[in-house]
């Protein structure tokens, strides 16, 4: 029997049928290769002078014919609808209370730090009856633990949970190893550059230079494996680490009576073993749970040059953001003040309103987290209810909703320093070890840093903004100055005036750091359509 | 261990004063050479140094971190930006870089990099060098082969870095061996460079503050080295600075390195005689008086080259020169104005231009004057002047003694031998001059050298300073500053050698040249050898190294000393510090006594509340107490203050330490505590190690009463530890 070719108008129900509402002739000239037809099928069967020619006649007929254009839309109508019951966010009721436990969570290490410290008079790191010199030597290792993993850190969180969203759990493994290498590599080359720096310029006592390396060490290599956790977005985890460490503290402390510095470093090379072995245990488990045959499992890593060059402006925003967390205590440890035994000597009433800042940041942290991801659940559904020719009610609704979650944040942000300012000075009545910390230069402190830290988690809003688009030298564009700003400016008023003046470097700095990330965002939720489409 | 702390403060020096001017400042316009271009530019540094330490310190800012951005910023603007850069340079840069280390990277990993052999041999054409001086540019320049370069290089360099070297050997190898400073100005001067390291400025009054500031600035790069140690050899750094100066101006001015090296070896090897009016503890002490006159000897040329070059860059370095002697120390400023005012005039007459001239001499006028609005700003900011300058009136006072009696520290008055081979030097220097000025192609060469011999003849003048009418103590401080200068003298004797020298041929020249001046060093050495090198000590030795000791071995203020006030200023910012005569005012026999015997007063009867019998009222763990068993021979001086009567009266000075020794032998024997950390046939140094009673120690007015009732103290009393006798 002879081959019998379909009609034109059954080409034109097929294709309505199987792939909806034809763009151009382009799509549909395809769409007829895929099929098989030819430009010899189409000059032979179908009369035209070529398969593009015939896709031209297709794509007019399906816009004349009533059927035609009707299946096609109910094709498009019903995977737009698949789409969207794929990607549904969640509903208020169920998101908000989810998110702002999740956000709560974050604060969970810091508030058991804080209970273990009002209870044992030690935690992870700190100690209550450290001397000055000791203390100093540990929160110049501590600061710089921080600074050099921060990098590692969003670095890890990138590249893994990209792996991740991807289901691709061993590649996942395997570059949060890599990353991890790096990590300790760098630590170590770090640690020893520190010793001899100390060793030649003794700006901490010459007895505590060792502490300093060991808690530098061994601090960075708990963030390093915390970073782990918080890339699987296991935050609970988080918080099971740094319990599990302080009572892995308390074991060698209370019951071997080791020296507190030797059970600290248990303690915390505990709590980052935890961290690891939760980790490897987790994407373990879901890659052997994974059934999706569709997963590669068995690729390779791309080059290291390659990985490196990816990641680098993530490094160095890793960087600066801690740098501008962290450069004020340190310049405030080296500013003017009456007596000091070394070039960096530590501020027990500065870090204590520092510290205190960082309470009330609890609920701006929860309000940081849903307004993150609600961004991210709403993106897909908005793109799908918007055509092309909408684009402007797109951008619209986006600006609506950042506009809203950052009057949410900034609410939320008063309300946490509010009950830590009154919180923590009703509960200084009663607990004399935080009362004896206290003077008027901790509650100045404490307002100046409570507004910086909320001005730096705003900023934090926008620049998870430009990660999500893929475009990080917007947010190296925002930190790189705040940085700079802030160590002028602490710099200049810590000498000229006295040493905690340096906070005002740290306020002017997450001014800068939100005016910048604020109006790049500003500039990104306007055109995000075009953000959006090329972040991909 | 001295050894490297000499190293770490002279590579200090080095790294501060001549490399980073050579990075961050722009060359010198006038500059024709590179041993001009490090000089102008280590005068001009010198001088922003000592303004910029001034303005930081007012601000709280004198940190080395600020000092590091201001030369990263000095150096963009002055280096980087004339050159083109600016932030898009920067950037597209940046991102080249970043792209070729991406692209390297990711070939080498694919395996694509090879190393590439440079097989090809260069046939390189034959490479010349320009070592002519300006001068010899009319003789037509000379171009030396390749192979003839290392001997150029040999002979202009290694002649004057050995005698620089040996200058140094000399004046440092006294400071090498002792810890404790010569003369006794060097503490105070390194106590106010602390001060200035922590901000603070004028902590004694006003004063100019150069040498503080040079000091505060090298400590900034000398790792492994303290301030004591920076004021140790920063001393004979600044008299071979001197040593340099007078080479530098001989070089520039004959165009001839032999008569350079001979002018430079008479004060830099046989600095000691009399006839230069230096005492030799002044040419190895930090003091500010010297550096001045190394700073201006050093520019001195400056006048007479950019009147002959008719170059306003050396007017900038007159100016910046004039800048660092006025904020360093007045005396020598006048000098400085004169004499570059005779060589500028000096070449002005004989070559024309008369405005560079003026606008030498008037540019160190005022910039000199202007140097000094630190006495106004400060006096506005309510500080009053250091107390021992009390004598501002340079002028002798009517009715003293008439013959001007200027009784010199060191040397005498009126034309010695020397002084008088020097005027024969001149006269040989103005024929030869002349000759030169006369021939087309050496004509500069001539103005030049006539200029040095006007300069010369100046000084002469003006050696014998009986003339100028001054006070003796201003008169010993100007012939202090005009006696080096007299070597400049004998360079115009042996410049004249430059008539004679082949001027073809360069390298047999300058040979010969060489060679003369070491000959004639050598003549001047045999028939004027050098004397012995004296220092001025008002410590021993060992308790200047005791107390270094014990800085480096404690804790920063985790102990206290009880001493005198050089070791204060030397612990100062590293330990705590009692004086003797307030210990020895305070500290009660009764309570070095057994503490057994104080439990009856305890419990019943109490006897003046204040002495509890076992309190050491000084609240650190350690506490070191200096004891001199045979007195120190200081000079007598005028109980001008507590210091003055206390110390630098051995009668009082060996009663208060005889008192330290009682009560510390008293408290040795009845306390577990207390140990002899060091003892010698000078001194005994006792240590007290205890857990401190902190709060009692504050309660108590031990210790704490450090006004001055003069005469009321150590009237009576045993003057030695000798005369004791202990129950």
């Amino acid at each position: 029997m002879p081959l019998t070719m379909p009609t034109v108008d059954e080409l034109v129900d097929e294709l309505s049928q199987n792939t909806g509402w034809l763009e151009s002739s382009y799509e549909a000239a395809a769409h007829l290769e895929a099929m098989g037809l030819s430009d010899e099928d189409a000059r032979r069967f179908y009369g035209q002078p070529d398969v593009f020619a015939l896709a031209e006649d297709v794509v007019r007929r399906q816009r004349e014919q009533d059927a035609s254009r009707t299946r096609a839309w109910d094709k498009e109508r019903r995977r737009q609808t698949e789409e969207y019951d794929k990607h549904k966010p969640d509903s208020l009721l169920r998101a908000i209370p989810r998110f702002f436990i999740r956000g709560a969570v974050f604060g969970l290490p810091m508030t058991i730090m804080i209970i273990a410290i009002l209870l044992l008079l030690y935690s992870l790191w700190a100690y209550y009856y450290f001397t000055v010199t000791r203390a100093t030597a540990i929160g110049v290792g501590t600061a710089l633990s921080y600074f050099i993993a921060g990098g590692i850190t969003q670095a890890i969180g990138r590249r893994g949970l990209m792996y991740l969203r991807q289901g691709m759990f061993l590649l996942c493994l395997k570059v949060s190893a890599f990353f991890l290498a790096l990590g300790v590599v760098l630590t170590l080359i770090v640690a020893a550059i520190l010793w001899v720096f100390f060793a030649v310029f003794p700006v901490i006592s010459p007895l505590d230079r060792n502490v300093a390396v060991l808690y530098y060490l061994t601090l960075s290599a708990l963030w390093l494996c915390l970073a782990l956790l918080y890339m699987l977005q296991r935050e609970f985890l988080f918080s099971v680490a740094i319990a599990l460490g302080i009572g892995v503290v308390y074991i060698f402390r209370e019951w071997f009576d080791w020296p507190i510095i030797a059970a600290h470093q248990v303690g915390i090379l505990s709590a980052a073993a935890f961290s690891l072995v939760c980790a490897l245990v987790l994407l373990v488990f879901y890659h052997r749970r994974n059934k999706d045959p569709r997963t590669p499992i068995s690729t390779k890593l791309p080059r290291v040059t390659m990985l490196m060059a990816s990641v680098a402006p993530f490094l160095l925003f890793g960087f600066l953001y801690f740098g501008l967390l962290f450069a004020d205590r340190i310049i405030a440890w080296t500013g003017r003040m009456p007596f000091r035994q070394s070039f960096i000597w530590f501020r027990t009433d500065y870090e204590v309103g520092l510290n205190w800042a960082l309470l009330g940041l609890l609920p701006a942290f929860a309000a940081l987290e849903y307004a993150i991801y609600r961004f991210s659940q709403f993106t897909k559904p908005r793109q799908l209810e918007y055509s092309l020719k909408e684009t402007s009610s797109f951008r619209d609704w986006f600006m609506r909703f950042f506009t809203m979650r950052a009057l949410t944040f900034l609410v939320m942000a008063i309300a946490g320093v509010l009950i830590a300012y009154f919180g923590v000075r009703y509960a200084v009545r009663y607990v004399p070890e935080i009362a004896i910390m206290f003077n008027d230069i901790s509650v100045t402190v404490f307002w100046w840093a409570a507004v910086s830290y909320a001005l730096i988690a705003f900023s934090l809003l926008n620049v998870s903004l430009f990660f999500w688009v893929s475009r990080p030298s917007l947010a190296i564009m925002a930190a790189g100055p705040a940085l700079l700003v802030d160590i002028i400016v602490g710099f200049l008023l810590s000498r000229f005036f006295s040493y905690w003046w340096a906070v005002f470097g740290l306020f002017s700095g997450a001014v800068v750091f939100a005016l910048l990330s604020l109006v790049l965002a500003i500039r990104v939720v306007s055109k995000l359509d075009y953000y959006y489409y090329s972040s991909f | 261990m001295n050894t490297i702390r000499l190293i770490s403060v002279v590579v200090a020096f080095g790294v501060g004063f001549v490399l980073l001017p050579w990075i961050i400042l722009p060359k010198p316009s006038g500059a024709r050479t590179v041993l001009d271009h490090l000089t102008a530019n280590f005068i001009r540094w010198i001088a922003v140094v000592i303004v910029a330490t001034h303005i930081l310190v007012v601000f709280r800012l004198y940190e080395t971190l600020m000092i590091a951005a201001l030369c990263l910023i000095a150096f963009w603007y002055f280096k980087m930006r004339p050159n083109g850069w600016n932030r898009d340079k920067v950037r597209a840069t940046w991102n080249h870089f970043t792209l070729r280390l991406v692209a390297v990277g990711d070939a080498a990993e694919r395996g694509e990099v090879r190393m590439r052999r440079n097989s090809q041999k260069r046939s390189e054409p034959v490479q010349t060098v320009d070592v002519t001086t300006p001068e010899q540019d009319n003789a037509g320049s000379t171009k030396l082969r390749r192979g003839s370069r290392l001997i150029a290089l040999l002979l202009l360099v290694v002649p004057v870095i050995l005698v620089l070297a040996w200058s140094f050997w000399l004046r440092v190898e006294g400071n090498l061996n002792e810890l404790a400073l010569s003369p006794p100005d060097a503490y105070v001067h390194m106590t106010w460079a602390k001060g200035l390291t922590a901000n603070q400025i004028y902590m004694d009054g006003i004063y100019p503050y150069g040498m503080p500031s040079v000091m505060a600035f090298t400590s900034k790069f000398a790792f492994q080295a303290s301030m004591l140690d920076v004021a140790r050899f920063l001393g004979p750094i600044v008299g071979t600075l001197i040593v340099y100066g007078i080479f530098y101006t001989a070089l520039r001015l004959t165009s001839n390195p032999g008569a350079a090296i001979f002018a430079a070896g008479l004060f830099g090897f046989l600095g000691t005689r009399p006839e230069w009016h230096e005492p030799w503890y002044r040419q190895i002490g930090p003091l500010p008086q010297e550096l001045a006159l190394a700073i201006g000897v050093i520019a001195l040329p400056f006048g007479a080259l950019a009147v002959l070059h008719r170059d306003k860059g050396h007017l900038i370095t007159i100016a910046c020169a004039s800048v660092a002697i006025g904020m360093t120390h007045p005396v020598p400023l006048p000098f400085f104005i004169g004499l570059t005012a005779v060589g500028a005039f000096t070449a002005a007459i004989l070559s024309g231009g008369f405005k560079f001239a003026v606008g030498a001499t008037l540019t160190a006028a005022i910039a000199g004057i202007a140097a000094f609005i630190y006495i106004p700003l400060a006096r506005l900011a309510g500080i009053g002047l250091f107390g021992p300058i009390n004598n501002t009136n340079p002028f002798a006072q009517q009715g003293e003694e008439t013959t001007n009696g200027a009784n010199l520290v060191y040397g005498e008055l009126g034309y010695n031998p020397i002084a008088r081979l020097a005027i024969i030097c001149v006269i040989i220097g103005v024929v030869a001059g002349i000759v030169l000025l006369f021939a087309r192609s050496t004509r500069s060469k001539g103005v030049l050298m006539l200029s040095l011999c006007a300069i010369s003849a100046a000084i002469l003048v003006l050696y014998d300073v009986r003339f100028l009418g001054l006070d003796d103590f201003y008169a010993n401080r100007s012939a202090q500053i005009v006696g080096p200068l007299l070597t400049l003298a004998f360079a115009c004797g042996l410049g004249a050698l430059t008539v004679l020298l082949p001027r073809k041929q360069f390298l047999l020249g300058t040979a010969i040249a060489i060679v003369a001046g070491f000959v004639a060093l050598a003549a001047f050495a045999e028939n004027y050898p050098a004397r012995a090198r004296q220092r001025v000590n008002i410590l021993y030795e060992s308790t200047a190294r005791i107390t270094d000791q014990i800085a480096n071995d404690y804790e920063r203020f985790t102990y206290t000393i009880v001493g005198t006030p050089q070791q204060r200023q030397q612990i100062l910012g590293d330990g705590w510090f009692i004086e003797g005569w307030v210990f020895a005012r305070d500290a009660s026999l009764r309570s070095a006594r057994d503490p057994g015997y104080q439990m009856n007063a305890r419990q019943g009867i109490p006897r003046g509340a204040r002495d509890v019998g076992d309190i050491l009222a000084i609240p650190t763990q350690d506490v070191f107490i200096f004891v001199e068993k045979e007195v120190y021979p200081v000079p007598e001086l005028a109980p001008d203050g507590p210091t003055e009567e206390y110390y630098f009266n051995r009668e009082k000075r060996g009663r208060i330490f005889t008192r330290m020794y009682t009560w510390s032998e008293l408290y040795m024997r009845y306390h577990t505590d207390m140990s002899v950390y060091y003892e010698d046939d000078e001194i005994k140094v006792y240590r007290i190690s205890r857990t401190p009673d902190v709060d009692g120690a504050e309660d108590t007015p031990e210790f704490k009463d450090y006004l001055w009732r003069p005469g009321e103290l150590f009237n009576t009393g045993p003057t030695s530890p000798e005369e004791v006798k202990l129950p």
